[in-house]
């Protein structure tokens, strides 16, 4: 691992993030915040300031959420969340300027668009991501424990040992193995009337 | 320095303001059992005798482990320097509770009719994972 220019957590501190201790959670979450938010501000000074740090904290909080996915020995804590913040920001920026292209109404603009359904593609990509959000809002207040963790593993389309190590962690169950393999069909079908509730398909909601 | 420091701290705070709406955090716990008491966001800080600032903190603490609630709890309601540590463990049990009760009152009985017609060979199977 390279050398960072990020004040780095220590390493007893990583440990028990890891494990989820809750107050080495919030050490090493108070330690980095206003570092990743420098860098995020500086780095994506295009993008609306308020949105970048909200993108910031989404991280941090995935990251704690699913702190037994971190691991100290492949790479250093600020590496790893400014990836996290890559993948969020390219999805906002992508979504900003979509936006934006819809919102400029000006003459030019309109002479320079095609004709016909120039911009019903980027309408409904729009809607979609908006739909998606909303989703993971809901479902991650309706899905409880193991669920919610389940559906987080989903998003970052988690391999199968990843579903067992969740439920050796939660300890409720003799055999790991089999609740893992019982219990995502059962979260996939809540999710699926979670969106079916919200007049969504689920397939368009958890892709990408 | 000042300028720095003006802006960890302002980050810090943001980043409670956030946690604090989070499933995972104490604040979505804490509102869970304001909903089922019908409490006010006031008299939840005054029955755990915290201020303002502390309670922003609190609020954006990650909850105790399940393993370890009312270590983590006690150990939480120490870093926060809450007048009444109990009355937090009570409230992160009740809201532990409550979190089981919803989940006991998911549709378990449908769905488990409806694996034991599922046509998929595999349970790993999804279609997005095709």
């Amino acid at each position: 691992m390279s050398d960072s220019t990020f004040q780095q957590p220590s390493p007893e501190d990583l440990a028990d993030f890891v494990d989820g201790d809750p107050l080495a959670i919030d050490r090493v979450i108070r330690l980095v915040a206003a570092q990743l938010c420098r860098w995020a501000w500086k780095e994506y000074d295009d993008l609306p300031r308020d949105d970048v740090e909200e993108l910031v904290y989404e991280a941090l909080a995935e990251t704690a959420r699913n702190h037994a996915r971190y691991d100290p020995s492949a790479s250093l804590f600020t590496t790893y969340v400014i990836n996290l913040i890559r993948w969020r920001i390219k999805r906002l920026g992508q979504s900003v300027q979509k936006i934006r292209k819809l919102e400029d109404t000006s003459l030019e603009a309109q002479e320079k668009l095609p004709r016909g359904v120039y911009n019903q593609t980027d309408a409904r990509e729009i809607e979609i991501h908006i739909a998606r959000e909303r989703f993971y809002g809901i479902a991650r207040e309706k899905l409880q424990g193991l669920d919610r963790e389940f559906f987080e593993l989903m998003l970052q389309g988690a391999e199968s040992d990843e579903y067992v190590r969740a439920v050796e962690r939660d300890g409720s169950f003799p055999e790991p193995d089999v609740e893992a393999k019982n219990r995502k069909p059962r979260v996939y079908r809540r999710l699926k009337d979670i969106a079916d509730e919200m007049g969504y398909e689920l397939k368009d909601l958890m892709k990408g | 320095v000042g300028h720095e420091e003006k802006t960890n701290n302002k980050a810090v705070t943001g980043w409670y303001r956030y946690a604090a709406r989070q499933p995972g955090f104490v604040g979505h716990a804490l509102r869970l059992i304001r909903k089922s008491n019908g409490q006010s966001d006031e008299e939840q800080r005054h029955e755990l005798g915290v201020d303002e600032q502390t309670f922003l903190h609190l609020q954006g603490m990650p909850l105790p482990r399940a393993h370890s609630l009312v270590a983590d709890a006690n150990r939480i309601a120490e870093e926060c320097g809450l007048a009444d540590s109990l009355a937090f463990v009570r409230t992160m049990i009740l809201a532990q509770n409550l979190e089981r009760h919803c989940s006991s009152e998911q549709p378990a009985a449908r769905e488990f009719y409806q694996a034991a017609f599922d046509d998929e060979g595999d349970l790993d199977q999804f279609p997005e994972e095709e």
